[in-house]
């Protein structure tokens, strides 16, 4: 806030031009930190998350709080457990997110692609985690620019999944390649379908998107256990009871790209569909009139814009792609259909599509640091002895404050930026 | 606060006014909407207020319910002063609104919107509901205002919610009862009802404001009417010695010099571009006008104003005008084309222009740049898009900072979201947006709304401009001013209806006298 004083009254003193410029530009990313635009509010929500979640782990740990008994008779003790846990906790976080120091040291020593493979394994998992994410995450945040709020990510999954799923287990013999760009165009049929149905209710009969697409979930949930109990679906060997779907077959399957490194063909996908997203926003018509339709709905009309006509569209564009994270976790990562497919990855690609402020490049950015967090979340509790919810408490905390960015404001004192409507 | 009467004035005669206003002023900006107005209102008298849009109505009377504070002048009630009091402390000296859009809850029914904002209360700190009922059906009965206390009131008629708003007051205890425009919105007999009404309330002794722009019903049951022009009372006049053109002349004023378009530019052999023969439509929403049997015809080279104070269908006649709704019967014709019904990219395609009333909801998209927003309904034209797949990113930004250059617009680059612009160079976009197109007619509804004299002039300019060269224009707004300004021919509406057509150069008298309803 003193910068901002001091900048233009700073008077044009001859002088070396590198120092100058270096000062320029520390002056501007000041600035930039200091004035409310959602990578600072991400940021800072980051901060605030980590901070709360401190005093949560510090309450909440059993060593801790016996150490902090004492807090009078051994103070050196009591901080120093303390400092030892939140310490233990946050660089697991690390290490189980990006990559193990210890590990990466081993795979300078001795380089391997075994070893390699070990230390980027946590990167590994992060991507893995976040692929999906990203996928469903610049779905929803098509629909959501067109103001169709699509809650049916895990509907939408799991009918690409069950596309993808009976393509590659159904057309066995078929060569790699084509297999899988069969099985997720299969998966995209599926998806959209069930982006089609809401769709159509709402521009139709005017029904309430968001009521519409919760109860499809359970609908196509169902679907899903129902086809797991047939015969045609169920994996050999399991019970009704607990049913699993048929496995995919390795010329259906997204192999890892690189042997150093555990990361699936999937990655490739969501790069796809993360690029596809901003041309279809940025650049095509349809996304133009979308975003029309959903920002200013009688402006829509009075440009003669069909917004029936748009909304169908938008569902079952955003139906589509989450489709295909259906296919991308069933030719990838699970490998096969399980009952409660594509619950979790569509809930949380609400919170990443709202947290990339619904543009597919920050959904990428938030898919990559839910997916660190998750990733993450586990090494930390086996490093710290901190329970795994509390990761997930965190989680929950970061994202609360990023979807209140008034919040954020307030508490760092950020400056409204210039003409900001978005 | 508290202060003897004897201080500050000498007694009146007859009965003393129960609410007086001493050389009230309010200044917005350069705009004075109040200019030194003294005005008093005496017990069991009906005193209308009439005066056009932007005459300073709303202004004065949110000063007398406490909502505008005055920058000059008093408020004194019952000889008290009370300048600067806020709205409760209005309600609490008995001042009640009834207002023009009703602020009631529509999924309520009609007592617990009577008793909304004081509720009886049980014992146990519950909402006595019985006790709600009874106060709503005892000041009803006391009245002669029959209503149905368990009725949802979204599902009454107007004129019966109009009832339980004044109910509403009127269990507050109001004294001084200030109805704003409340015939607006009823039918004939709705109105004959109010009347009835508002005589029983001043037969009972309470002070009764009556502010419309309607002058047959000022005059039907007033006793006395004060005119208002340009935020100065300009003459106070008894009904039985005035009259609806007195009245007219008086609400509309003159104006010297002027720039009046000169009469006769329009051949009369031009062929008409746009036409509309007995539209007839229900209102489509709350505080909408119902539209009766509307004929206009807009020649080629002309510009038609459809003039009528606000609330009288001016947004319905550019919804039909526009294809954005279908009118219930009646045709549209653009260019020897018929297309009711056909929406609003078929009046778009065959060359209407719009320039929407609301140019934050309507016109413009706020959160877009600049580019976007001039090429809003240019989506399909192959300059700006590759086969309507791709947008043409670098040949919109290209069409950006020409029409940059060409309107003027104050901004910095095509990049600038909208909403971050001034009004009147978002005015500007829109025009630029809709002259650029390839038109035939173009409808503006309120085109200088809100906006500076500079800004003003440039787009009767551009709207004038246009009709030299061949084009059809429809103005449709509220403003005198501007219809005589720059139409040549005026249709007048009054409650959805055209009350008539009169062509320049313009009898301002006339004018005023079909606005008040004839």
């Amino acid at each position: 806030m003193v910068i901002e004083a001091q900048a233009p009254a700073a008077p044009p003193r001859p002088g070396p031009t590198p120092r100058r410029s270096v000062r320029d530009a520390a002056a501007a990313a000041y600035r930039w930190i200091g004035t409310r635009n959602q990578g600072v509010v991400v940021l800072l929500s980051l901060v605030t998350g980590f901070a709360v979640s401190a005093v949560l782990i510090v309450a909440t740990t059993a060593d801790i709080r016996i150490a902090l008994g004492g807090l009078f008779r051994h103070p050196g003790n009591a901080l120093a457990v303390t400092g030892e846990g939140l310490w233990s906790f946050y660089t697991g976080l690390f290490r189980g997110a990006i990559v193990d120091p210890e590990m990466l040291g081993r795979a300078f020593a001795d380089p391997s692609v075994a070893a390699w493979r070990r230390a980027l394994t946590p990167l590994g998992n992060t991507i893995t985690a976040a692929v999906p994410l990203a996928i469903v995450g610049v779905g929803l945040a098509i629909a959501y620019r067109s103001a169709a709020f699509n809650m049916g990510a895990h509907a939408q999954m799991v009918g690409g999944g069950i596309g993808a799923s009976w393509v590659a287990f159904g057309l066995p013999g078929l060569p790699w390649l084509p297999h899988v760009l069969l099985a997720i165009v299969a998966a995209v049929v599926g998806g959209a379908l069930c982006g089609l149905l809401p769709g159509l209710l709402k521009a139709v009969t005017g029904a309430s998107e968001v009521i519409v697409t919760i109860m499809f979930n359970y609908v196509m949930a169902n679907v899903l256990v129902f086809l797991l109990s047939s015969t045609f679906f169920r994996a050999e060997g399991n019970g009704v009871a607990n049913p699993v779907g048929r496995v995919t077959p390795p010329s259906a399957a997204l192999t890892d790209l690189v042997p150093f490194l555990p990361v699936n063909a999937g990655a490739i996908v969501a790069l796809l569909v993360v690029v596809a997203g901003a041309v279809l926003l940025n650049r095509s018509r349809l996304g133009f009139e979308m975003q029309i339709a959903g920002a200013s709905p009688r402006a829509a009309d009075v440009a003669g814009i069909r917004r029936k006509v748009v909304v169908v569209w938008a569902f079952v564009i955003s139906g589509a792609v989450c489709g295909i994270a259906g296919a991308v976790q069933v030719l990838g990562v699970s490998q096969q259909l399980q009952v409660e497919f594509g619950h979790t990855i569509g809930t949380l690609g609400i919170l990443v599509a709202f947290v990339g402020n619904t543009r597919p490049v920050g959904v990428a950015a938030a898919a990559l640091l839910y997916g660190a967090l998750q990733a993450g979340g586990l090494t930390a509790q086996l490093d710290s002895g901190v329970s795994y919810q509390l990761t997930n408490v965190m989680q929950s905390l970061i994202v609360m404050f990023v979807t209140a960015p008034a919040l954020i404001a307030a508490i760092y004192r950020l400056r409204e930026r210039q003409g900001a409507s978005r | 606060m508290v202060r003897p009467a004897t201080a500050q004035a000498p007694p009146r005669q007859d009965t003393a006014a129960v609410v007086e206003l001493r050389g009230v002023s309010k200044v917005y900006g350069t705009l004075r909407a109040n200019d030194g107005i003294s005005l008093s209102v005496r017990p069991g008298e009906i005193h209308a207020l009439v005066g056009e849009n932007g005459a300073g109505k709303s202004t004065l009377m949110g000063i007398l319910s406490g909502t505008v504070r005055p920058d000059e002048g008093r408020v004194v009630i019952d000889g008290e002063d009370v300048t600067g009091f806020d709205a409760k402390g209005a309600i609490a000296r008995g001042v009640g609104m009834v207002h023009q859009h009703f602020r009631l809850v529509g999924a309520f029914t009609a007592a617990q919107n009577i008793a909304l904002g004081d509720e009886p209360l049980t014992r146990r700190g519950l909402l006595d509901t019985a006790a709600a009922r009874r106060r709503a059906a005892e000041v009803s009965e006391r009245f002669g205002l029959v209503l149905e206390p368990d009725a949802v009131v979204e599902d009454m008629s107007v004129g019966m919610q109009q009832r339980v708003e004044i109910v509403k007051t009127l269990t507050r205890d109001a004294r001084i009862l200030i109805f704003d425009e409340p015939t607006a919105v009823l039918t004939d007999e709705e109105a004959a009802a109010l009347f009835r009404t508002l005589r029983r309330l001043r037969d009972d002794g309470r002070a009764i404001v009556f502010i419309t722009h309607k002058l047959r019903d000022a005059l039907a049951v007033a006793d006395t009417v004060s005119v208002l022009r340009r935020g100065r009372l300009v003459a106070t006049r008894d009904p039985a010695a005035t009259s609806v053109e007195e009245l007219g002349t008086l609400m509309v004023g003159r104006r010297v010099g002027g720039s009046e378009r000169a009469a006769d530019l329009v051949p009369p052999d031009a062929p008409v571009r746009l036409s509309v023969r007995g539209v007839t439509m229900s209102s489509r929403t709350l505080h909408g006008t119902p539209l009766r049997d509307v004929d206009l015809e807009v020649h080629a080279g002309e510009v038609l104003g459809v003039l009528g104070v606000d609330g009288n269908g001016q947004p319905e006649i550019v919804s039909v005008l526009t294809g954005m709704q279908t009118p219930d019967a009646g045709e549209v014709v653009l260019d020897g084309t018929p297309l009711t019904g056909a929406g609003p990219a078929a009046f778009l395609a065959a060359g209407l222009g719009v320039i929407p009333a609301d140019r934050h909801a309507e016109g413009l998209v706020l959160g877009m740049s600049l580019g976007r927003n001039l090429v809003l309904d240019r989506r399909h034209d192959p300059r700006f898009s590759w086969r309507s797949l791709f947008l043409r990113e670098r040949e919109i930004r290209a069409h950006a900072r020409r029409m940059i250059e060409k309107y003027d617009i104050r901004a910095q680059s095509p990049d600038q979201l909208v909403g971050s612009l001034s009004g009147g160079n978002q005015q500007k976009v829109i025009v630029a947006r809709e002259m650029e197109r390839d038109l035939t007619v173009m409808v503006a509804a309120n085109p200088t709304r809100g906006l500076d004299i500079g800004s003003i002039e440039f787009v009767h300019g551009r709207l004038a401009a246009m009709a030299a060269a061949g084009g059809a224009v429809v103005v449709v707004t509220s403003d005198i001013d501007e219809a005589v300004a720059v139409c040549d021919r005026i249709a007048v509406v009054s409650s959805g209806v055209v009350t008539g057509v009169v062509a320049a150069p313009f009898d301002r008298d006339r004018i005023g006298v079909l606005m008040g309803g004839d």
